[in-house]
Order: C-alpha cells, then sequence, then structure tokens
C-alpha cells in the first residue's frame, strides 16, 4: 500500500491531487525532495549492506583447530605439515600446517589457504607460498630464510625484526620474525592471541599491525572469499579487498606501513625520492593524480579486473567512490605471500609494454602509457 | 475438661509434627551429613562367607570380609537409580547396567562397559563388560612410572583400588576431609613407591547427584596453593597426574598464554580485558555463580564451612575435573559435555555451555 502511494506521489498526474496552477509547484518540490531523500537512502543502504570487514571471527567445531593435551589414543596428535607436537594456544598445528592444503582449492569455506599442493589453478588475495627453499625467492617471500629483508631499513620504522638474528628461524608467519600479530613478541601463536576468536580487537586487518596500531582494511561485495571468485575470473559481482593508504596522521596504519617495517627503503619518501624531489623509486601511499583513469572510474564497471591487477587503496579503506583520493600501495603491484610471476607481482613485469592496450598491471593505472 | 486438655496435646503434637520432620530431614540429608558408613553390618559383611551350607558369594571370600567387592557393592544391576538404599545405608552406584537416570560427580561406568566403548570411561579391568581394548599406558605417564611394578595403576587399572583405597569407617566429620577422614573420596596414592598422601575436598552428601546439585550445593575441590604448581600436593589434579603427568604441571603445558595443553591448576585469570573474569555469565557482562557443570577448584579451602556459589578469578584455578568425570560420561574422553558439539560462534543450545562456561567470548552469545 505504502509502495501503491508512493509511486501514485511521484509518477501520478496532477490533476489527482486536485492541484493546479501554483499548486503544481507545490507537488513538483515534494516530488524532488522525495526523490532525493529516496537516493540517500538506497546510498546509505548499498553501503551499509556490502561493507563488512574482511576479517570475522572464526567459527566452527573447537575440534577443528584445537586439542587439549595432545592425546588420542594414547599417541599424539597428527594434523599436517608434519606436526606432532602441539603448539602455542593449543592449536593442533603450525600457522602453515592448518593454511595449508595439498589440493589445488585456496579456500574451502573453512580454511583459507596460503600454500597449495600440485599446480595452483587460483588463489586468494595474498596469494601463495610457491616454494620452500631459496632465499628471495622471486615468486614468494621465503618463510625460514635468515637473510636480510631486501630495502630494511632500521631507521624507518623500528629495528624490531628478528627474523634474521643469528639465523634463528628466519621468517615465520608471525610475530617479531613475521608479519602478521605484534611484532614485539616473539612467539607466533602469543602474537596472534586474540586474532582469530576477535577478542583482541587491537589487531588489525588479517591480524596485522605496525607499531601498535592497527592496519586497516575491510571488504565489500559479497560473502568474504579472499577473493577467491574474483582471481578465478572477475566480475563486478565478486567480493574484493579494501586496502588502506595515507594513514601517517592517522591513529591507524595502511597497508603499505606494514610491508614497510620490513622494506623500509621502498616506502615513504626518505629513499623513494632524491633531493630534488623526483622519484627514484616506485611511491606507495601517494594519490593518483586525479586525471588519470582509475580516480574517475573506481566505482564504474571498469574497477573489477584492476581489483585483481592493480587495487588502490584510500584512508581508512574507505569504499571508493568515482573522483575521490585513491592512492596506491605496495600490493597495488604485489601478493604478500608470492605469485605466480617474479617479484611477487599480481602481473607478469616482461609483459608490460608502453603503447600497448593491456588495461591490467603497470598499465591500469599509467593509462597514458596505453596505445590505442 | 478432660477433652479439652486432650485437644491440646493433640494439637501441640500434631504442631511439633513439621519440627520433628525438618529435623530428620536435615539429619538425613543435609550437605554435612556424615559419609562415614553406618547401618547394618551383615549389609556389607560377612564373616566366613557361608550362609546356609553355601557361600555368600561365590567369586568371595574378599578382603576385609566385604560381601562383595568394589563395584558389586557400587553397581545397581535393576534400575537407573544412582544412589541405592541398603536399609539406613546410602550407597552410591557408579556403575549401572542399565542408564543411569542421575550420574553422580564422578560419572558411571555404564557407558564404557556397556554401551560405547573405550572411549567413553576408564577402563577398570575388574568391573563385568569392561572392554580390554585398553590403551597400553596411561596417555601423559610420568616416565617414573615406565616399570612393571606400576603396571597395574599407571599402565592399565586393574580395579578400583588403583585409584582409591577405601576407608568406610574412618571419621570424616570434619568439613575438609582429608587424611583422618580417609582422603576425599578414599582418594589416596598407592603403596608401592609413593609417600601415602591423598586429596582433600569437601564431599557433598548427594554425591552431586545431577539433580540434586546446584551453584550453593556440590563438592569442593581441593586446588594447587601456589598456582601452576607442578609439585606434590594434595589437590585432585595433582593425583590425576599420578598418571597423566604430561597434561599437569608446567613441563608440557607451559606457563603462561601461549599455553601449549590445556592448563590444569591455574588460576582462572582476572583480567578484565580477558573472557575468564565472566565465567558462566547469564548477561555478558558479570560474573556468574559456581557451575558444577564446570567447577573450579580453590587453592585454600581451610575456612570453608561447605560449599560456595562464589567464584573469584585471579583465585580459583581451572583443574581435570573443570572437564572431565574421572569414571566414564556419555561423551567421548570422559567429557562433562560433547566436545563436538562446542561449536565457536554457536548461538545455539550448546552456547553457554561446556567450553564456553570458561570460555565466554568463544560462543556467540
Amino acid at each position: 500500500v505504502l509502495l501503491s502511494h508512493y509511486i501514485r506521489i511521484i509518477f501520478g498526474r496532477f490533476d489527482e491531487f486536485g492541484v493546479l496552477g501554483n499548486g503544481k509547484e507545490e507537488v513538483r518540490e515534494m516530488r524532488k525532495t522525495m526523490l532525493m531523500l529516496t537516493v540517500v537512502l538506497a546510498a546509505a543502504a548499498l553501503v551499509g549492506g556490502f561493507y563488512m570487514p574482511a576479517t570475522a571471527a572464526v567459527e566452527g567445531p573447537c575440534v577443528n583447530c584445537h586439542t587439549m593435551h595432545n592425546s588420542q589414543g594414547g599417541v599424539a596428535m597428527v594434523f599436517g605439515d608434519g606436526v606432532t607436537m602441539t603448539q602455542g594456544a593449543l592449536t593442533r598445528s603450525t600457522c602453515l600446517g592448518c593454511h595449508t592444503t595439498t589440493g589445488s582449492d585456496p579456500f574451502d569455506g573453512v580454511y583459507p589457504y596460503v600454500k597449495l599442493g600440485g599446480t595452483a589453478t587460483n588463489y586468494l588475495a595474498g596469494g601463495y607460498f610457491t616454494d620452500d627453499g631459496g632465499n628471495h625467492d622471486d615468486a614468494s617471500h621465503t618463510l625460514a630464510s635468515p637473510e636480510t629483508p631486501a630495502g630494511y631499513d632500521d631507521t624507518e620504522i623500528g629495528a624490531w625484526y628478528t627474523g634474521d638474528v643469528g639465523g634463528s628461524g628466519g621468517l615465520t608467519c608471525a610475530g617479531s620474525a613475521g608479519c602478521h600479530g605484534t611484532e614485539d613478541t616473539a612467539d607466533e601463536a602469543e602474537a596472534i592471541s586474540g586474532g582469530h576468536h576477535e577478542t583482541n580487537l587491537s589487531l588489525g586487518y588479517r591480524l596485522l599491525g605496525v607499531d601498535g596500531e592497527k592496519v586497516l582494511g575491510g571488504g565489500t561485495g559479497g560473502d568474504n572469499d579472499y577473493e577467491e571468485a574474483l582471481n578465478d575470473s572477475p566480475s563486478i559481482d565478486d567480493y574484493h579487498n579494501l586496502y588502506s593508504a595515507n594513514q601517517a596522521a592517522l591513529d591507524e596504519a595502511s597497508i603499505s606501513e606494514l610491508c614497510g617495517k620490513c622494506h623500509g627503503d621502498f616506502h615513504g619518501t626518505d629513499d623513494t625520492t632524491n633531493v630534488d624531489g623526483a622519484w627514484i623509486r616506485h611511491p606507495t601511499d601517494v594519490v593518483l593524480p586525479s586525471d588519470w583513469e582509475i580516480p574517475t572510474s573506481v566505482s564504474g564497471d571498469y574497477d573489477f579486473e584492476d581489483w585483481k591487477y592493480n587495487p588502490v587503496g584510500t584512508v581508512d579503506a574507505d569504499v571508493p567512490a568515482d573522483g575521490t583520493d585513491v592512492y596506491v600501495t605496495c600490493i597495488s603491484c604485489h601478493r604478500a605471500h608470492g605469485s605466480e610471476y617474479d617479484d611477487i607481482l599480481r602481473f607478469d613485469y616482461g609483459d608490460q609494454q608502453a603503447g600497448s592496450i593491456t588495461e591490467i598491471g603497470c598499465l591500469g593505472c599509467h593509462d597514458k602509457q596505453r596505445g590505442s | 475438661m478432660k477433652d479439652s486438655v486432650g485437644m491440646r496435646r493433640i494439637s501441640l503434637a500434631i504442631s511439633t509434627i513439621p519440627i520433628i520432620l525438618t529435623v530428620v530431614w536435615v539429619a538425613a540429608f543435609s550437605s554435612t551429613a556424615l559419609a562415614k558408613v553406618t547401618g547394618l553390618c551383615s549389609n556389607c559383611h560377612t564373616m566366613h562367607n557361608s550362609q546356609d551350607g553355601t557361600s555368600v558369594s561365590t567369586d568371595g571370600p574378599y578382603e576385609t570380609l566385604l560381601t562383595d567387592d568394589c563395584v558389586g557393592c557400587h553397581s545397581n544391576t535393576t534400575g537407573s537409580d544412582t544412589i541405592k538404599v541398603l536399609d539406613s545405608t546410602r550407597v552410591p552406584v557408579v556403575y549401572n547396567t542399565s542408564e543411569p537416570a542421575n550420574e553422580l560427580a564422578g560419572g558411571n561406568f555404564y557407558w564404557v562397559a556397556r554401551t560405547e566403548g573405550s572411549e567413553y570411561g576408564h577402563n577398570v579391568l575388574s568391573i563385568p563388560g569392561m572392554p580390554s581394548d585398553t590403551l597400553t599406558k596411561a596417555p601423559g605417564m610420568p616416565s617414573s612410572a615406565d616399570y612393571p611394578n606400576c603396571a597395574s595403576c599407571h599402565w592399565e587399572i586393574a580395579d578400583c583400588t588403583s585409584c582409591h583405597k577405601p576407608a568406610h569407617h574412618a571419621d570424616d566429620s570434619a568439613t575438609v576431609v582429608g587424611e583422618t577422614g580417609g582422603w576425599y573420596r578414599f582418594l589416596k596414592s598407592g603403596s608401592y613407591n609413593h609417600d601415602g598422601g591423598g586429596v582433600e575436598g569437601i564431599e557433598d552428601s548427594d554425591w552431586e547427584r545431577a539433580d540434586l546439585v546446584d551453584s550453593d550445593k556440590h563438592n569442593e575441590y581441593q586446588g594447587a596453593t601456589a598456582s601452576a604448581s607442578g609439585g606434590d600436593d594434595t589437590s585432585m589434579s595433582d593425583y590425576c597426574a599420578g598418571c597423566h603427568e604430561h597434561f599437569h604441571g608446567t613441563l608440557y603445558v607451559g606457563t603462561s598464554s601461549p599455553w601449549f595443553l590445556h592448563p590444569a591448576h591455574y588460576a582462572l585469570p582476572a583480567d578484565t580485558g580477558k573472557e575468564y573474569c565472566l565465567y558462566n555469565t547469564k548477561d555478558g557482562s558479570t560474573i556468574g555463580p559456581y557451575n558444577p557443570y564446570a567447577p573450579v577448584a580453590r587453592p585454600v579451602l581451610t575456612g570453608y564451612s561447605g560449599p560456595s556459589s562464589t567464584v573469584i578469578p585471579g583465585t580459583d584455578q581451572v583443574f581435570c575435573l573443570s572437564c572431565h568425570r574421572p569414571h566414564g560420561t556419555p561423551n567421548k574422553d570422559i567429557l562433562r559435555w560433547d566436545y563436538a558439539g562446542m561449536i565457536a560462534g554457536t548461538t545455539g543450545a550448546t552456547a553457554g555451555t561446556g567450553c564456553f562456561i570458561c570460555h565466554t567470548s568463544k560462543d556467540g552469545q
């Protein structure tokens, strides 16, 4: 009934209301007001309906992840990755033990997998670890590598990284030698304590933080599948992440600041510009010029492939709209864990050619370098 | 005149009935009633295992002139009652041959011996029908027990005396039952290579029968006098550790977060930033009362006049029986609840139960 009244008011004939002359203007004004109100409410509903935190408290049987005494039938529990001892927080396996699959499906609805068996046919937003050996492997962050991270600068954010100290274990998933959790805690489980169950709200997006600040991030557009569907076959309907950028003056950190903890020379301005202010390394956390194509199309039907191949960031990881400030981030080009391409890139750098009609990768942002 | 006096006497007599009934009720059922056995000697003993020319028990005679063995007396083969009455003697039942109606604090051997199998109880081999597919050694067994002399208790449970050393006539009138009373529930270390110590606690007069237990009527368990202590003491968990040492103390468990095995004998954290300060919460913002289905142990029972409904985070401790019933349960791993039903984030029937009584932020409530 309300809907029929609404339609009648908006679209009905003036004589239905018994108005003539100046009365028509009043009805027109009323219609305009109602239409504007409708647009505002619809926009709010869209944002409210589709924006969601990209992490959710883990749900499901406790037994999936925990063992109380590491004992079943008189023998220790064994759960993936060859683990025979319980880990911190009574978990049945290591980080990789839970987040590794022998199959090729990167997300089975329960565990997001960062290491895949066989030949990977798809992957999640963070990519996947492509091998177990070799330092600075071109296509992967190498867990257990004792090498100093490329571009490491302990004057940038702090000399917290312990993964290279005396070869004491090398790069880990979490803690002071890893990326996730608090950086001042050596134990991986303790570093991410409360993250999976969201009882520790000081941990940020994907349990990432920088010097006590949590990294902001989010997601939009349907069920959180860690971008599995987007990476499989990009579509406007697919869920995608939202990344934070340019948070330096704010209380929360950007995703690029997180990367800068290890790769400080590649972040900020000290080592990315020369004395004249010219870029000497590719910038991050820097706004894209407003006349580039992406800032004018982030809400159009162009962007779904960009979310896979060259995603942008925004302040507070807000949903970007056309013409708003959007920023280049580290993961505009890279996948954190690894990828099928050198330098853990989202695309093959060797295929990026000025003058080509490619609209992804470097040329996804640098539209002036495209051909026609 | 005589009629008037008679009426007054009748009236007085009637008026005293409630008082008499109250006294009898208190004497019979109050939580401070003695567990020390009273009643006819012949309920439990036979002098020569001989009556009318035949044996009282064909499997006898038994030690201390008993008419039956432990489980023989503490079984119910005719019904689901878990407290049976022999004349004036109330006997706690630990083994029913049909499903028990209201299990006692220690659970029941029904499920392991009759229906579900080895994962549902301690395999006390003297119980008729008990599966013999036991583990070769107790899980988490201390290395000091890895000798043949230890086998009957630590490699298998030959009979009830592996854990209990009966002292049914000991004076257990003290509120906190200890050595004088034959130790709490007769839980006393074995004689071989042990110091003979035992467990202290406050014994509920109804053995916490499920329909008679409440937040202010229950056993009270002795915890470690020093939280996270792994040393010998009179605590309940230390007694369990006699066979399951690796699940106790600090060596394998850890001393603080992150834990590597579930802690026992560790005070529930009082930190308001943690979920445990809301133990058994009913409203999500204030701590709830003592919950007999996920009990805590007290580091100091001295001064307790009986069971308390108050739980104090930072003091009261998680211990083995917070999660387990020693004899057996309908759930795997002799748990008080079905671990498979513990679903993180649930708002269903298991929300606020089991693990979530302590882990209050892990369910969906």
